[in-house]
Order: structure tokens, then sequence, then C-alpha cells
């Protein structure tokens, strides 16, 4: 059969018909496309059995890497007052991140191979539009980091501004999908990521800013304040979200949420604290002013703190700053920084001293240097951290231990004379009482209303050192008070190191020179006197609340130690009270309350420096006392002892007072709570008039220059005056002389009052052993 | 022997024959007394009903067709199982840049319904329509013109493109093409016949095929390679000739074996590291020294951890792991790699099957075509077919450079599966003019 014949027997009509050849060459085209799908099939069944196993391992690892475990960070608890003012708290906030390796991989490719910009300019557009960067900066980055997937290009993106940017990116996109045109049809905005963040703010800036301290931007640390204390507590645990694969090889998600950090419930009440920074800044912004002042406002019966406040103040939203330190000052700091750190950079070499500093260091650096000290001095709590003489406030202590060891009575009289004279046996200090002419016999209230030395010394002589000690000690001097605030001073070494101390720095110490203390420890003292002698922690934390707002700790108030006897604490405060209604504390009478407190007037080393730190601790009501505020004034910007007026301290006390004591819901006398007004009554009038004249008036400090008739010239029981005066009307306009509380002199020979006893003598050598110098012996000393 | 034979119509009186009697079968002997079938039973009411209402009805004599339910089903179920991997494979990276995982999916769908619906419409028509020369070369040219209009529209704005956009529609005139170039050659071997192994005929042929491969070429050069190897495939069917298209395929086959060993040699011996400037001599030295040029490998060479991680079974359908953005443009040429990860061999040999199934089915219908113009082309959408899923495999397996080949019916690709469809739709009008008897 010819295979060109057509196959008639299959084909009833048309011309052209299946040949032979066609059905057999069909039958090869489809064995052949057969062959070849076997032929594959073959291939891939070898690659899947000699590299399934290597395959596999790339894919996973492939898988594994791309799967980076990305951290969810947790949020910073916040820090309220105890009114639930909210003092710090963490927004929520998002970083911008560029991924330029993205925006490469989604390029067209044009047809020579290069890639197109489809991705990278809409996007660059986009970035400029909605955020306003600079595209030129862009483009650098994105073109410097081609294979970058993260760069942090911005940082505390708010909420609203991410949302704003994903909405246009989603319209974009889908505009660009929609679109017809070839190259825009392309077009992409990607590579443009937002990671959570959160952001540390502090809604009321620089308020109790050394209490609350700041936190660093990622809130992990804080620095200084309960943002350092309790750093822990306000942390949390950053939760993680990974993939891992299982044993199917399946890829599983997992998130672990991150755990918030717990809130803080400070004792700081907002408005106490604002009418004490109020005060404080007044003065330090006043007419005369001082190196510094700060007060401490404390709940007596529980140790609360309500309030803490210095003139060192910044912004907890910007804490850079070098505060109120001068450019000389700065340099100096810098000068000091520099000396350590040269020490620090070159251990081998000997290291410089500072005239020697400009040598190695530019004055830029050195003012670097200098700046970063200026900060951290700036960023100190000067209520916990920094220790002084406290000077007369500390008088009661004294007294305290006295009476409660029935050392004396308290009806004992005992005999001013102005002054007392000890000898260690090289030198005779002759140390005086504020008043050089003696207060003449005084009762032990007395000694404290006149604040009169020789009453402290004799009372202090009386009870020996060791039992002087056991009180200052019970009090809480020379140890810490355990506060909840960092980098509270180590007073140790500051005095009363051992029971032994010698009869000098007894002496100087029964009226608060020669020992160092800090603000916190003579407030907490104080309280543990009004409350009826239980000396309670003091602290700033009232309650922990977890993230959620539920309560998780309640501080209870910490019953340290008990000091001295309920009845032995109502002498002292009845004696206080007194102090201000009669004695040296009248400057810092409240109208419409009676208060009570205690002066101080502290001679600061060097002594012939003639500086002083003067202060006032007072508390109010007088008979359940509610809030206890002690004040100090650190170098008030006076000549010499025109510096030493305690109403200084006094008057700011009194103005906090005037305006704390309504925001506590306790309300003047006679008036109802309906129509008081706290700005209204209480605020100063110009106090400006009497600091002027102060200021001329202070220059002399002979007793004998005050001008007469123009002081309330007090007289104790003697009819002796007491030059404890008086601004308790500030609205007078007469001049008033302000008297130092007390004197601490050397001799006429000029040579220096004792500031630190040699140690042999002050330790192991009891001055009552010495031989006696002139006039004075230890016998002598004790008047009746 | 070929399984449908074809018998003459005829004329037997509506009156004699029997309504269930089907075609050749057997006429059961009117004396043996067979129980009716329940549809004889409702058949011969029926009949009896119609003579009622029309006593005196006109004889019927209706051809009966032949109607390929196996290759539409065949096709209707390796679509749907596209889909599946469609689905499967893109959906992450559909939701990650269009925010909506069953973006292709969806469109995959709406096309792919639509062109089954076209090939259900085509199936219906008498494909002869077709066979004349104004509907041939109206085809073939207006495929032509399209490609012409395409590359001038490229040229015009300096780029290259391989889409033409008619009102709104997007589409690959190189699909467009491949129809065209399968019709005319259809009727023009239809029309000479056993003359074809002349060689002005081959050559006319060859000049046929040329223009639109030379027009898709500057484009796509894959594609210009289909249309030549369908011209290719159809001109050996029509020519008796064996031994030269055997020289050239041998030769052909060598060269693409043999090319790979041989450009990696040249590569490793000359040192070449940089990259060479032209995209298509990119994916050249990507193919031979994959280690080297490692970013002109990377699709290939993460479809080959794929198809190897596979394994055996596979991780089962959803458990790709490549799929997760390793992959560029899965759903599209690289399917098949997710078709060997998810369901390992097994489901690659299936796939290979069943597509060897449906080019089977269109081969039988090739073969009983009722005349040549539909044996041809049937013979050139085989080709087409078989030629795509043979390169598309060839091409994910290394056994070929990458170029943009797609797997018909899974890949995702709007004209390419209207374009498929429609082939199937011719295929199955072919198939349905085969008679089988008469009603």
């Amino acid at each position: 059969m010819k295979t060109s014949q057509p196959r008639t027997d299959r084909r009833d009509k048309g011309p052209k018909r299946l040949m032979d050849y066609m059905a057999g060459k069909l039958s090869v085209s489809v064995v052949l496309i057969g062959l070849a799908l076997f032929a594959l099939l073959i291939h891939i069944f070898f690659i899947q059995r000699d590299n399934a196993e290597n395959y596999s391992k790339i894919v996973l690892n492939q898988r594994q890497s791309e799967y980076e475990s990305r951290t969810i960070p947790y949020r910073r608890g916040d820090i309220y007052d105890r009114n639930g003012s909210r003092l710090a708290t963490s927004e929520r906030v998002y970083i911008l991140i560029l991924d330029p390796a993205q925006m490469r991989d989604y390029e067209g490719i044009n047809a020579d191979g290069t890639k197109t910009r489809n991705v990278i300019e809409p996007t660059i557009a986009a970035l400029v539009e909605q955020f306003g960067f600079d595209e030129q900066d862009l483009r650098e980055t994105i073109s410097n980091n081609p294979n970058s997937s993260y760069i942090r290009y911005m940082k505390n993106v708010s909420y609203d501004k991410k949302q704003e940017f994903v909405a246009y990116q989603t319209r974009k996109n889908e505009e660009f999908l929609a679109s017809t045109d070839p190259v825009i049809g392309k077009n992409r905005i990607r590579g443009v990521w937002f990671e959570d963040n959160y952001k540390r703010s502090y809604p009321y800036n620089s308020l109790a800013c050394s209490v609350i301290g700041f936190a660093s931007s990622d809130g992990m640390n804080g620095s200084g304040g309960v943002e350092q204390y309790y750093n822990d507590i306000l942390t949390g645990v950053n939760g993680r979200e990974y993939g891992y694969l299982d044993d199917e090889a399946n890829l599983e998600k997992v998130i672990r949420p991150a755990v918030n950090g717990d809130s803080l419930v400070l004792t700081i009440d907002a408005t106490i604290q604002n009418i004490a920074e109020k005060y404080i800044m007044q003065w330090k912004n006043g007419e005369i002013g001082s190196k510094s002042a700060a007060c401490v406002v404390m709940n007596p019966k529980n140790g609360e703190i309500l309030a803490m406040a210095s003139t060192k103040t910044f912004d907890l939203n910007n804490p850079n700053t070098t505060g109120d330190y001068t450019p000389e000052e700065i340099y100096a700091f810098g000068i000091n920084e520099a000396v350590s750190d040269y020490k620090l950079k070159n251990p081998g070499l000997v290291s410089i001293t500072s005239k020697e500093v400009p040598d190695h260091y530019s004055r830029e650096e050195i003012m670097k240097l200098g700046e970063t000290i200026a900060m951290y001095q700036n960023w100190r709590n000067l209520c916990v951290s920094d220790t002084y003489e406290p000077g007369s406030t500390q008088k009661i202590f004294t007294v305290a231990g006295a009476l409660e060891e029935n050392v004396i009575s308290e009806n004992d009289s005992f005999r001013c004379d102005g002054n007392v004279q000890l000898s260690d046996g090289i030198h005779t200090w002759k140390i005086n009482c504020v008043n050089r002419n003696g207060h003449g016999i005084l009762d032990v209230t007395g000694g404290i209303t006149n604040s009169c030395n020789v009453v402290m010394m004799n009372i202090a002589f009386a009870e020996k050192a060791g039992t002087f000690v056991k009180y200052e000690r019970l009090f809480g001097f020379g140890g810490y008070t355990g506060v909840d605030l960092p980098a509270e001073a180590n007073t140790e070494n500051l005095g009363f190191q051992t029971d032994e101390i010698g009869r000098t720095q007894l002496a100087t110490n029964s009226f608060g020179q020669n020992f160092n203390c800090t603000m916190i420890q003579m407030a907490s003292a104080y309280c543990s006197i009004l409350n009826g002698g239980y000396y309670y922690k003091p602290h700033v934390v009232k309650q922990i609340l977890s993230a959620d707002g539920a309560l998780k700790e309640d501080v209870q108030p910490l019953l340290v130690r008990e000091t001295v006897s309920a009845s032995t604490c109502d002498f002292i405060r009845k004696a206080l009270v007194e102090t201000v209604e009669n004695g040296t504390g009248k400057a810092a009478r409240v109208p419409g309350y009676t208060v009570g407190g205690k002066t101080g007037t502290a001679q600061k080393q060097p002594r012939a420096a003639k500086t002083y730190v003067v202060s006032f601790c007072g508390f109010a009501p007088a008979e359940d006392p509610a809030l206890l505020c002690y004040v100090i004034v650190d170098e008030p910007k006076l000549p010499g002892e025109a510096a030493a007026h305690s109403s200084f301290a006094s008057e700011i006390f009194s103005k906090i007072m005037a305006e704390a004591l309504p925001a506590m819901n306790i309300y003047p006398e006679g008036t109802d709570a309906g129509d008081y007004q706290v700005a209204d009554m209480l605020l100063p009038a110009e106090e400006g008039d009497s600091h002027q004249t102060m200021g001329s008036g202070g220059s002399t400090e002979e007793e004998e220059t005050l001008p007469e008739g123009t002081v309330n010239v007090l007289t104790n029981s003697n009819g002796e005056p007491v030059y404890e005066t008086v601004s308790v009307d500030s609205l007078e306009e007469e001049s008033t002389e302000r008297a130092s509380d007390e004197y601490i002199e050397g001799e006429d020979d000029g040579s220096e009052l004792p500031y630190m006893l040699p140690e042999n003598a002050g330790i192991n050598e009891p001055i009552v052993e010495l031989p006696p110098a002139e006039g004075s012996s230890g016998e002598e000393e004790e008047t009746e | 022997m070929p399984a449908y034979v074809h018998h003459q119509n005829r004329r037997i009186p509506a009156s004699v024959q029997h309504p269930a009697q089907r075609g050749a079968r057997p006429q059961a002997s009117q004396g043996q007394q067979r129980p009716m079938y329940r549809n004889e039973i409702r058949a011969q009411q029926q009949m009896q009903m119609q003579q009622q209402m029309n006593p005196d009805p006109v004889p019927v004599r209706k051809p009966k067709h032949f109607y390929d339910y196996s290759l539409l089903f065949g096709v209707i179920f390796i679509f749907a199982l596209g889909l599946l991997v469609i689905y499967s494979s893109s959906q992450y990276m559909a939701m990650l840049e269009k925010g909506d995982g069953q973006y292709y999916f969806k469109r995959q769908l709406i096309i792919g319904s639509f062109g089954l619906l076209v090939a259900i419409v085509l199936s219906l028509i008498d494909y002869r329509f077709l066979k004349n020369m104004v509907m041939s070369f109206a085809a073939y040219l207006g495929s032509c013109g399209l490609l012409l209009v395409t590359l001038i529209s490229g040229l015009a704005s300096h780029g290259k493109t391989r889409w033409l956009s008619i009102a709104g529609i997007s589409f690959q005139p190189a699909e467009v093409a491949k129809v065209g170039l399968i019709l005319l050659l259809a009727y023009y071997i239809s029309v000479h016949g056993p003359n074809m192994r002349k060689s002005k005929h081959i050559v006319r042929a060859i000049g046929f095929s040329l223009i639109p491969t030379a027009l898709i070429l500057k484009q796509n050069i894959s594609s210009a390679f289909i249309v030549a190897m369908i011209a290719a495939v159809m001109i050996f069917v029509a020519v008796k000739n064996y031994s030269v298209f055997a020289f050239l395929g041998t030769f052909g086959m060598g060269c693409i074996l043999g090319a790979k060993p041989l450009l990696h040699r040249v590569i490793i011996e000359r040192g070449m590291t940089s990259r060479p400037e032209k995209y298509w001599m990119r994916r050249i030295v990507g193919w031979a020294a994959p280690e080297i040029f490692e970013a002109d490998a990377y699709q290939t060479m993460q479809g080959m951890y794929a198809i190897g991680s596979g394994g055996m079974t596979g991780h089962g359908l959803g458990e790709s792991i490549q799929k997760f953005g390793k992959i560029p443009e899965v759903q599209n040429d690289m399917i098949f790699t997710i078709v060997c990860e998810e369901f390992g061999f097994i489901g690659a040999a299936t796939l290979i099957l069943l597509f060897f199934y449906i080019i089977y089915r269109i081969y039988k219908i090739a073969y009983n075509a009722p005349d040549v113009f539909g044996t041809m082309i049937c013979a050139g959408v085989m080709a087409h077919l078989g030629l795509q899923v043979a390169l598309n495999i060839a091409v994910v397996t290394m056994v070929i450079p990458n170029t943009g080949v797609t797997l018909p019916f899974i890949s995702y690709g709007g004209s390419a599966v209207l374009i498929t469809m429609a082939e199937i739709g011719l295929v199955l009008s072919v198939a349905h003019q085969i008679r089988t008897g008469t009603v």
C-alpha cells in the first residue's frame, strides 16, 4: 500500500485527508514530547534524590535567617504623684526604618539589565512630602547603604504621623496599581518600616526634677531620683517575636509579649512641690539670693516626703544643661576633670597638675569636660546628696538626749555668760554665744528659744560624749537614712565616728557645728520628735502599681527605731512652738497658724571665709504636726556675717507653709475652707524692701548697731535683748536687722576655731585630761 | 485501530428505527424479548407523544457529533489544580504586596473561567469557518500587525515591552501570534496536502513562520523560539521527509545539552567573574555557572532548592517554604518548583502525566479529525502545549537557560491562559466535528 494514498476508507468527503505519513509523524511527535517529559521527570527525580537533604538545609537556613526575631519593647512604668498626677510617662512612638535593600529588590529591570527606579524615586518623594526630609540626604543614605535593610532614619515618629504615612503609602500604591501608564503603573512606595518604641516624657518639665530623675531615651536606665532608684521596677522585660522551624519544618511564629514596667505612686504632692519650688526660686531670683537653697517637706507622722525642692533645677525632658554654672565655674570643673582624665588616659606618665592642664588640653576640651561635670552637679539632689554643718537646728537633739537620760530636768537653769572657753593645751578657743554678753540665766526651753550655745554646751558636757553620741546616732546622724533615692551622702565619717569624741568637738557638736548631715537626716530626725519618738524611714514612694493600674505593693511607713519618749518629744515640741512665738524663729510665723520650729545658722569652713548656711526646720499645726518643712539657704549673697541670718530660711518656710497648709486642707484659724484663697492672703508682698535695707545694715554686725526702734527687740526673762529678729510682718517698712543665732569665733590673736579637731586629740585624748588653759576648765564651763 | 469509526449516514425510516438504537450498535432481533431499559421506555413514550402532537413528522436526519469530554475535563482539572497551587504559592506575597492574599488567585479564577467559557463556545462552532484564505490570513496578518504595533510602540518609548494594551486590557501579542500562525499553517498545509514535500511550499511555510518569529525575537526570545518550534513541528508533520528533521532535531538537542558543560568550562578557564552587560548573556552565564554568577542564577537556584527540598512526597499543600519571598514571581514561571516542593516527585510526576494525557487527547483528535485542517490545528496546539510544558520544566530544572516560559493552565498570567484555553476550544471544535453516527 502506498502511504501517500489518501485514506479514502476513512473519509466520506473533503478533498484533504490525513495521509498515513502524517499519522505516523503525529505519533512520532507525541512520542517525542512524551519522551522529553519523561526525561525531565527523570531529571527531577535525580535532583531530588541527590540534593534533597542539602537543598532542604539551604531552604531551612534561608528561612530561619530571614525570619529574624524582632524585639517588642516594653513600656517603662509611669510615675504619679500622690494625687495621681502623671509626673513621668512613656508615649508610644515609632522609629522610621529605611530598607534600601528591599527598595532595590523590587526595582524592575531595564532591558539593558540596569535597575529601574520604580521604587526608590516614589519612595523618596513620599518621604520628603510626608516628613519633610532633606531629599539629598535621603538619596545619599539610600545609595550609600544599598544592601542594608535596617537604617534608623528618624526617631520619635508619633503615632499620628506614622498612620498618616501608612495611609498615604497605601493610597499612592493603589493609584500606581490602577494606573494604565506603563511607567507609573510599576511605581511603588516600599522599604519604609516603623518600629515600635517608647519615648519618656515628663509633663511637668522641671517639677520635682531631682526626685524623679530622668530615663534614657530607650527607657532602659534611669539617672537620678526614683527613675534610678526604682529602675528595676519601672523597667519591664522586652518581648520578642521570632520564628522557629518545628519537627515537620513548619515555621512557627511565636510572639512573646513584652512585660511592661510597673508604675510608681510617689508620696510627693505636686501642689506642695510646686509651692516649695516657687518660693525657693523666688528666693534664688530675689534681691539677695544665695549659692543654693533647698527645702524638704515631710509628713512627720510617717516619714513620707511631700516635696523636695532646690535651686538646682533642670528640665527633665531636656536634662543636658549646665544649670546656673558660669563659664568660669565650668572651666574650673574642666581643669579638675582634665587632671584625672589625663591620669586615666596616660597611666604610665606622671600626672599633671591643674596648672599644666592648658598645656595638654585646649580650652574647648576643658570646657567640654567641665560641662559634663556641671551637668552632673546640676542633677545632684541637694537634699540627700549634699552634707553641711547643720547649726542650731541640731540643738533640740542635744536637749532631747539629756532629758531622756535624766541628765537634766525640764526645769533646770543655766547661766550664759556669752562664751565658753576651751583649750586642747595648745590652742584656746573662746566659743561665743549669739549674745556675747550672755543670756544670763536660761532654763532649758529658754536655751532652745534663744538658741543659746552656752546652754547647749553645758547640757552636752552634762550628758557626756557617750550619751550625746548615742542620741545623735538614734536620731540618724552619722549614718544613712535609707531614703529611697540614689546617692545618699555617707555621713559616717563626717562626725560621730566614735562614742569618745573630744570635749571641744562635743561642745561644738552640741549646737550643730563640726559634724555634717544631710537635709533628709535632719528632717527625718525632726519628724521623730514631732510624732512622739518614732523614727520612720523617709521615703518618696507610696505605692507600686502594675502596668494595668492594679495595686501591687503598698509601701507602709517603716519604723526604723524609737528615739526618745513621748514626754520628751512633747517638751521639745512645745519649746519649738515657743521659739517661733517668742524666740529666735519669729520670722517663721505663719498668719492664722501656730507653728513651731528652730532656726539654724552654721558657719561654713573655712571659718575665716565667714560664709554661712542658714536654715529653719519647722512644723504646723503646733498641736498635731501635719507638715514639717525644712529650709536651708547656703551662702546668702551678703558679705561676711551679714549673711548669717536664719530669717532668710524662716521667711521661705513661712511662705511655703502658708500655702502648703491650705493645700493639705488645714486652714488658718477663723477662716472657712470656702472663702479661703491662698494666693490672695498668703503671697508675701514686697520683701525686697526689707532685704535691701538689711543688705546695707548687715554690713555691721555688732549688736550695738541695731537701729533703735526699728526692730522688735525681744528680751528674755532676764530682760536681755535677744538679737534674733523678725520680719514676720513683711509689710512693715522699717528696716529690720537680722541677728545670727550663734557665733563661733576665734581668739583675737587670729587663731582659728577648730573646724575639725586633730584626730588624736578628738578621739583618743579626752579634753578634760588636758592641762586647763587660761580661764577655762571642765568645771567652769558648766554653769548653774 | 483508531478509536473512532465513522459511519455512513444511512437512510433508515424514522418509523422503523427504534429511538434507543444507537449508531453502529447491532440491533437486537425483534424476536428476542429483551426487557426495555427505563430510558428506552421514556424515549418510546416521548416518541409516541410527539407522534400524537405531530402525526406526520418529517423524518429526522441529524448527524451525531462526538464531544471530547475527557479533554475538557482534563483541562478543567489541571486548571483547578493550577488555581490551588497559585493560591498556595502567591498568598503570602500577594498579602504583602497587594494587601489581598487572594489577589492572583481571584484574577486567575476569573480569567480562567472566562477562558473556559470561550473554549466551550468555540468548541460548539464548526472550526471550518476558519478554513478559508480570508480567515486564516486575517488571523495571521492581524496577529503580525499587533506584533508590529507592539514593537513600534516599544521602540517609540525607548523600552521593550511585551505587552499591548487595547481598551484597557493588556495582553501579549506573542500569544495571539501563536494562534495566528497555527491557523495559517494549518490552512496552507490542508490546501497543499501531500505537495507540502515540495521545497517551494516548505520555504513558504518557513517564511510564514519567520515573520512573527522575527517580530517577537526582539522582545521575547523564548516566545519566538516557541513560535518557531510550533511551525517546525507542523511542517514536520506535514512533510513526509524524516531524515532532515532527525538531523536538525538531534543537532538542536546536542547543542542544548552540550552547551552547558562547554560554557561552564570556558567560564572557569577564562576566570570570568564580571557580569556580562547583556541581559540574555547574564541569564546564560547564570545557567552555565550558577556558583560564579550567583546574582544571575538566584531565581533558578532558589527554584532548584524548592524542587530538591520537596523529596519524594513533598511538604504537603501549602507547606512550601520557598514561596515566602524567596522565589521572585513564584506564581508565574516558577510555579512548578512549588508543585515539586509541596507535592514532591509524586506530585510532579502526576502533573506531567496529566499534561501528557491532555497532549495525548489532542493527538487522538488530530488523528481522527475530519480533515487535514483540523489535524494540523490539533498538531499545532499539541506542539504548543508540549513545548511550553517541556521548556518550563527544563528551565526550572536548569536544563536550559532561564527564559520566561509559563506552564500552561498552571502559571498565573492573563493572556496566556486565555489563548491556551481558546486553543483548547479549537481542538474541542475539531473533536466535535468528528461524527460518530446519526441520531
